[in-house]
């Protein structure tokens, strides 16, 4: 029996793997702990699951800890874990600092814990599938990508910069990016950024639309914005649009939907796709039975960080931001004709 | 009122049709380089073939529709102008800011209008989603995506679409469309970041161009905007475009390979395997030319002048600058 505990519960993602730890039989919620005492005692409430007042008590008695806390906490309570030799499943974005991602790689490296992070995109079966279509050489050699990740504007934390680390763009880049980056075995290696806040009367930006380039050769624009209305039938998308020499390829990750007409509830897209987080979670605790680097790492999470920052940066100093990539990073499968080009 | 067609392709043949269909226009004369397009047009005109010097030098010709490739578009509008005929100009208007420039110019000087076909103005599912936004329906409008693009288009007289000094690649040629619609609703542009394939590795040497585009308005709206003639030639689906503009309080989003009335799938080789359309009461070409022969009549504004034109092509030039230098370029950069 695998314990798990949750550090943080402000990550509206957190209900979600909680959920799906707890149809997992080989594991047992061992409680959950968050800074803001009203919140976690609606969740453990909800979940009757026994609530903490310390994180370290709660690091204790788990064998690995989930970090589903605001964004600038991720690396307090991972490296609190990792010290004590507990895995750690971490949200999205790594942190809100580089340093503060180096800093987690490097504990966990030195206490030798499995640092997993959270991509549930990753674990889409059409995402899963693309790559396959891919390396089987389908579309040839990747040229241009278009994509998206538009959402809903969360509110709370997520427009505080303190605690988010930024608006649209540092909550979704980086899922795209570390898509494309495992897709194409590419890196990023260049970023220009056009950002706003244009919707909404928030401190932070609700609009972008990011241009990058690939290690690969191919250029690719993401648009990161939280401009799905309230009214719009569903909280948002991930899409991709892949031009390459032999063919295309279109995808929309959450678009397996019926469309439901409803007296009651106006418009709404139910999704009938596979649960990512349900594959996510499982991930984390297969490397841990089997002690092997998960799917999506801390590496990654850190290479997905460096491009929202450098988003920023661009718009900063209104120039494209190059990015040094490390050969190591990318890790080679076989990539076909989308290998990086010596 | 008579009227003369110079091109007779694929828009040559589309612009007779709506002449045709216009009460108290008669399409005298057409000419072009192919007999064939020609005798085509002049069938569904009810015109006579002549040459672009009869066109021209006829007297009774008032107002000459100009439907060749791009870089021929600024010699004939120039000559047109000078034998005093008002000029409905297919866009793009040119290929140089300069040379659009002085068709403005020489068009001015002779005191004749020049209309330029932007035609996605007078298509249904923009101009109903323009009167949408400006009713306020989603509050206002701060950002968009455009797409148009598809296949190839093989159709060109002599493969013209192929030869990036002719056509402009897809930045020139198609994108600027959603540009010039993309004005009509945010206004001025800024600065535009964008990438472009121009010739891709699968087809050396040819123009298979694909293009993204990011752009900033003045008024600080974003749009990006997406062109390709880089989908596979045998895609069942030729030609899509789309749309999706954000607004402060909503969402207005269309797809033309999702919003339509009519599918097609044959075994014929001759027609199109499969194709999905819209059968409408009213085609935007006959709208748009109805309307710069309201202008002529002095009834009417030109819908979209040669100035109109000039700024939507810098945003293209711009697009295309940036794509070369990989930096943003502002639309001041553009001369
Ligand atoms: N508004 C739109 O929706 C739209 C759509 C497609 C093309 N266009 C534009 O329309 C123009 C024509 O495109 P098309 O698709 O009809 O091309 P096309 O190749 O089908 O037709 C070109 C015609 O021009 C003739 N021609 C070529 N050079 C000539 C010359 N020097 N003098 C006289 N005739 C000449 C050819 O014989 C042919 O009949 C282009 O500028 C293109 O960008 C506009």
């Amino acid at each position: 029996m695998l314990r798990i505990g949750f550090l943080g519960i402000a990550h509206m993602h957190s209900y979600s793997y909680i959920r799906q730890l707890k149809s997992l039989h080989e594991v047992k919620i061992a409680g959950i702990y968050d800074r803001d005492t009203i919140k976690v005692k609606k969740a453990s409430d909800k979940f009757n699951l026994e609530l903490f007042k310390d994180p370290k008590e709660l690091v204790d008695i788990s064998d690995a800890i989930v970090v589903t806390s605001e964004n600038s906490l991720h690396k307090e309570y991972s490296e609190l874990a990792m010290k004590n030799g507990k895995h750690v499943l971490c949200e999205k974005p790594i942190a809100t600092s580089e340093e503060d991602a180096h800093s987690m790689l490097k504990t966990a490296k030195e206490n030798n814990v499995i640092f997993q992070m959270a991509f549930p995109v990753r674990y889409a079966p059409s995402i899963q599938q693309a790559k396959k279509e891919i390396e089987a050489g389908k579309l040839g050699k990747i040229l241009s990508i278009t994509a998206t990740n538009h959402g809903r504007m969360p509110g709370g934390w997520f427009v505080n910069k303190e605690l988010s680390g930024g608006g649209a763009v540092m909550d979704h880049t980086v899922h795209v990016v570390d898509i494309i980056r495992w897709l194409l075995n590419s890196e990023i290696t260049e970023v220009s950024a056009e950002y706003e806040t244009l919707i909404y009367d928030i401190p932070v930006e609700d609009c972008g639309l990011l241009m990058l380039k690939l290690s690969n050769g191919a250029f690719m624009s993401l648009d990161c914005s939280w401009s799905r209305p309230k009214a719009h039938p569903y909280w948002g998308d991930v899409t991709l649009h892949l031009i390459g020499t032999k063919g295309s390829l279109w995808l929309s990750a959450f678009n397996a939907k019926v469309k439901v007409y409803s007296n009651k509830n106006g418009v709404i897209w139910e999704n009938f796709g596979d649960n990512f987080d349900a594959s996510l979670v499982k991930e984390f605790i297969n490397s841990i039975k089997e002690r092997r680097e998960p799917l999506t790492t801390g590496r990654d999470g850190l290479e997905a960080l460096k491009v929202a920052l450098a988003a920023y940066k661009s718009k900063e100093i209104n120039e494209p931001v190059r990015l040094s990539i490390n050969k190591c990073n990318v890790k080679k499968t076989k990539g076909g004709e989308n290998d990086e080009k010596e | 009122m008579y009227v003369g067609i110079i091109g007779c392709g694929m828009m040559g043949k589309i612009h007779s049709k709506a002449y045709k269909e216009l009460k108290g226009i008669n399409v005298k004369a057409v000419a072009s380089l192919s007999e064939q397009q020609s005798k085509e047009c002049a069938e569904i005109a009810s015109a006579k073939i002549a040459s672009i010097d009869e066109i021209l030098k006829d007297e009774e010709i008032k107002i000459v529709s100009i439907c060749t490739p791009t870089d021929t578009h600024k010699d004939l509008v120039i000559e047109a102008a000078k034998n005093r005929k008002h000029v409905f100009c297919e866009k793009p208007i040119a290929l140089s800011i300069e040379d659009a420039e002085e068709m403005v110019k020489v068009c001015k000087e002779n005191d004749v209008l020049l209309g330029v076909n932007h035609v996605v103005r007078f298509f249904e599912a923009y101009s109903k989603a323009k009167s949408l936004l400006e009713g306020g329906v989603i509050g206002k409008a701060v950002m968009a995506r455009m797409y148009r693009g598809g296949v190839f288009p093989n159709h060109g007289w002599n493969n013209w679409f192929n030869e990036l000094d002719k056509s402009g690649g897809v930045l020139v040629d198609l994108s600027i469309h959603d540009f010039d619609f993309l004005r009509t609703i945010f206004g001025e542009v800024e600065s535009v970041t964008a990438r472009t394939i121009k010739k891709t590795p699968s087809h050396p040497g040819e123009n298979r161009d694909h293009a993204l585009a990011i752009i900033r308005f003045k008024n600080g709206s974003l749009a990006h905007v997406e062109g390709s003639w880089a989908e596979p030639e045998n895609a069942p689906s030729k030609f899509r475009t789309s749309f999706e503009f954000v607004g402060t309080e909503g969402m207005i989003t269309y797809d033309s390979d999702e919003d339509f009335t009519m599918r097609i799938q044959t075994i014929s080789e001759v027609h199109l395997a499969f194709s999905n359309t819209t059968p409408l009461g009213t085609d935007p070409y006959k709208h748009h030319i109805e309307q710069f022969i309201k202008a002529v009549e002095k009834k009417h504004e030109v819908p979209v002048d040669g100035n109109e034109a000039i700024e939507a092509l810098k945003i293209s030039l711009a697009a295309n600058k940036s794509a070369e230098t990989g930096k943003p370029v502002k639309l001041t950069e553009v001369l």
